[in-house]
């Protein structure tokens, strides 16, 4: 998951989320407006019609104006609409006989915010400009419809000025405030990068390493251990193919086997050293897994018969290929020596990065059910699909 | 959809962004009620009453004020949900001090409350200002007819909508802008998904050569000439059994020590790391301390050698500590965004930057 959000993305995202809560509040707004103007023309036994198509129309502009944002002639015509509706409502009121007093200035306050909200929606360079447009020409709609019996003075809603007032500072600054942030998203950008870089070198070293300690170190090891005397041919061979390995300039482990002779091969390599492998379960499932999967798993069940063969103390494995929902085990067992994983020396690969370190890049999982004189089971478990990490 | 998702943790530094505005409309709203109090003294009849409903409405902006920090971060459902008490307790109180009837038309609390609302959406999400803004306006509505004196039905009602609608109204509001940012910041980031995806392949095409490279120069400095010969010559000595078991060891500590390389040597002076910690934090986690390391190199400008990582574990939880010294003359460093961030990916983070250096601490799970 990445957290480090474009600014422009950032200001467009953030430019219809506002739109949104405009359309939403400013409909709550006017749906309760509507609702308190009938309540009130109905206490005088009127239903104050002209009023609630003014709500109507407001409301439908809002939508509109969303809707339409971008729209050459739609978002203007809402705003005019919004304008109307504000004339309407008032004009509306006043025909039902309502009285202009504290209780009236609610459904005139809710279409005025309506009329600055439209005006903040339609207007396509900021928003502030339109909002304090909106409001204007929404009140003036008002004082004209409420003109013979109230004065323009007192028509002015401070209430809906205020809104205005807030609305329009706040579209102002928003992208202001949002550039304040810019310099530490291009650090965290910069970050994530090279971050990125850092994961993928470690990831190829650590597949490299696991490289040269299956085929070179393996090699001076088992030199290590020789007889003095004619080198043997299988030990020539071996050489070979690990300094071929090793000096290939390729991605370590992209130099695939086709799958069945890939698994016979590893099982026929250690038969002609001496160990006995038996092999249960359905081997077939290795060969199902896609080259990426398959050759790390061969890899490392490797590994766990070169433990075996290396330090068991016994010439016998049995070597299990399970099938689960979504994913591939490999178990293999010794009655041998057993270990303690935690006592293996740190500069000791073979666990740590020929078999967990390529599982894991996996997304897989190794388990280790070892102790001292009580045999080791490696079970070995990668998902059969999804991108590897 | 995960419906408990927020803006401020899916884009910390958008919810950075918000602290201002919310300041803002938290100053605004104290404002509007010692305003308003001021102006319709003359309905109070309870100063103490009013007093205290002032004090509720100071400490309901001031909850949020204090939750809009990148110290504070994230913005929790419990402030959230003490935000709404306490401008209830003051709404309740602001009308226990005014008579009942049209007296109440001067009562400032539903109000305030509406404009501490209006930058919720940032920092909660959508369902849950939904249910509590609604639950308020319930609340004010019951509170409006309670206090409606010698009101005609009508008058009433139109009171109580007249109260609750802008918190209902401006609760709808704030959760569509949380629900737009949440859905447009989640189908960014599973683009962003997509998009790491094929840089990760492209650099990770660009690296091989240099992994190869570096294999090379380790095996055909003395290896690879040692199994050469020895191929060449088709025999085994002593001396050959006792050098393959020398190279062994040296190619084994060199690669060693290779292992032991962390992500963090390239950033800091030195890291302490014993357990190599370093490599469990999450490439968020990563991320977000080496963009903290890069602002404190680039702005603050450290004394050379003084930045120190020392990482350690006590059970799940691991620690990383940093601690530098800055020079005399070091620039202003704004670390605000980078608090945030690290709040918002790590199970626990503190900085503390002082004129002589800056020292940080942060938790995230250890694994196993």
């Amino acid at each position: 998951m990445s957290w480090v959000y474009p600014v422009s993305e950032a200001m467009r995202t953030t430019r219809l989320g506002v739109v949104a809560a405009f359309v939403w509040a400013g409909g709550g707004l006017v749906v309760a407006g509507g609702a308190a103007a009938l309540v009130l023309g109905l206490e005088r036994s009127t239903v104050p019609w002209l009023a609630l198509v003014g709500f109507g129309l407001a409301l439908a502009s809002l939508l509109v104006a969303q809707r339409f944002q971008s729209a050459g002639v739609l978002s203007p015509l809402a705003f005019l609409t919004t304008v109307v509706a504000c004339w309407m409502v008032a004009a509306g009121v006043t025909s039902a006989g309502i009285p202009f007093d504290g209780f009236v200035g609610f459904p005139l306050f809710t279409v005025g915010v309506a009329a600055a909200l439209v005006g903040s929606i339609a207007d396509r360079w900021g928003g502030a400009a339109g909002t304090v447009l909106g409001y204007v020409a929404g009140q003036g709609a008002i004082m004209i419809a409420l003109a013979p019996n109230v004065s323009p003075l007192d028509a002015i809603d401070p209430a809906a000025a205020a809104v205005a007032l807030i609305v329009a500072v706040f579209i102002a600054l928003l992208g202001v405030a949002r550039r304040r942030a810019r310099a530490a998203s291009e650090r965290l950008d910069d970050s994530r990068s090279h971050n990125l870089a850092a994961t993928e070198l470690q990831s190829l070293r650590l597949r490299s390493r696991a490289l040269v300690h299956d085929t070179v170190l393996g090699e001076l090891a088992a030199l290590g251990m020789a007889r003095p005397g004619p080198l043997p041919s299988s030990m020539s061979t071996s050489i070979r193919s690990s300094l071929a390995a090793v000096a290939a300039n390729a991605e370590p482990l992209d130099d695939v086997l086709a799958p069945t002779a890939a698994f016979t091969d590893l099982l026929a390599r250690f038969r002609a050293v001496g160990l006995r492998i038996a092999v249960t379960g359905d081997p077939a499932a290795v060969d199902g897994l896609p080259p990426e999967r398959r050759e790390p798993l061969l890899a490392a069940i490797e590994q766990c018969l070169v433990n075996v063969l290396q330090h068991s103390g016994v010439t016998q494995a049995e070597l299990s290929i399970a099938r689960t929902e979504g994913q591939v085990t490999a178990t293999v067992v010794d009655e041998g020596d057993g270990f303690d994983e935690t006592t293996v020396p740190e500069d000791r690969f073979g666990v740590r990065e020929s078999i967990r370190g390529r599982i894991a890049d996996l997304g897989g999982s190794v388990r280790i059910l070892s102790g001292r004189g009580q045999g080791t089971s490696v079970i070995v478990s990668v998902p059969d699909r999804g991108v590897p990490q | 959809m995960n419906w408990q998702a927020t803006p401020q943790r899916l884009d910390p530094l958008g919810g950075v962004t918000a602290q201002y505005f919310t300041w803002s409309v938290a100053l605004v709203a104290v404002i509007v009620a010692c305003v308003q109090s001021v102006r319709h003294a003359g309905d109070i009849h309870s100063a103490a009453l009013e007093g205290l409903a002032l004090l509720c409405i100071v400490a309901a902006a001031a909850v949020v004020m204090d939750g809009s920090s990148p110290r504070r971060f994230p913005f929790g459902r419990m402030r959230h949900a003490s935000v709404h008490l306490l401008a209830l307790m003051a709404i309740v109180l602001d009308r226990a001090s005014r008579s009942t009837g049209e007296g109440q038309s001067a009562a400032w609390g539903a109000v305030c409350l509406a404009i501490l609302l209006m930058t919720i959406g940032s920092y909660r999400p959508a369902p849950e200002i939904v249910l509590f803004s609604l639950a308020s306006s319930l609340a004010v509505a019951a509170v409006a007819v309670a206090f409606s004196g010698d009101l005609t039905a009508g008058q009433t009602a139109v009171f109580a909508i007249d109260r609750a609608a802008p918190i209902a109204a401006v609760g709808l509001g704030a959760a569509a802008f949380s629900r737009t940012l949440v859905n447009r910041l989640t189908v960014w980031q599973q683009g962003s998904d997509e998009r790491a995806a094929i840089t990760r392949e492209t650099i990770r095409a660009e690296l091989l050569a240099e992994v190869s490279r570096d294999r090379q120069e380790l095996i055909e400095h003395r290896v690879g000439p040692f199994l050469q010969e020895l191929l060449d010559r088709g025999t085994v000595t002593p001396a050959d059994v006792a050098r393959a078991r020398g190279l062994a060891t040296s190619l084994r500590r060199t690669m060693l020590a290779e292992a032991r390389r962390s992500w963090l040597d390239d950033l800091a002076d030195t890291v302490e790391d014993p357990d190599h910690l370093a490599e469990r934090m999450t490439p968020e986690q990563r991320t977000a301390f080496g963009g903290l390391i890069s602002e404190l190199r680039a702005v603050a400008q450290p004394l050379p050698g003084s930045m120190l990582v020392t990482l350690g574990s006590t059970g799940a939880a691991a620690t990383a500590r940093l601690t530098a010294r800055f020079g005399a003359t070091h620039s202003r460093l704004r670390d605000s965004a980078y608090v945030a961030v690290l709040r918002t990916c790590f199970r626990h983070a503190s900085v503390t930057v002082e004129p002589s250096g800056i020292a940080v601490e942060l938790e995230f799970d250890a694994g196993v």
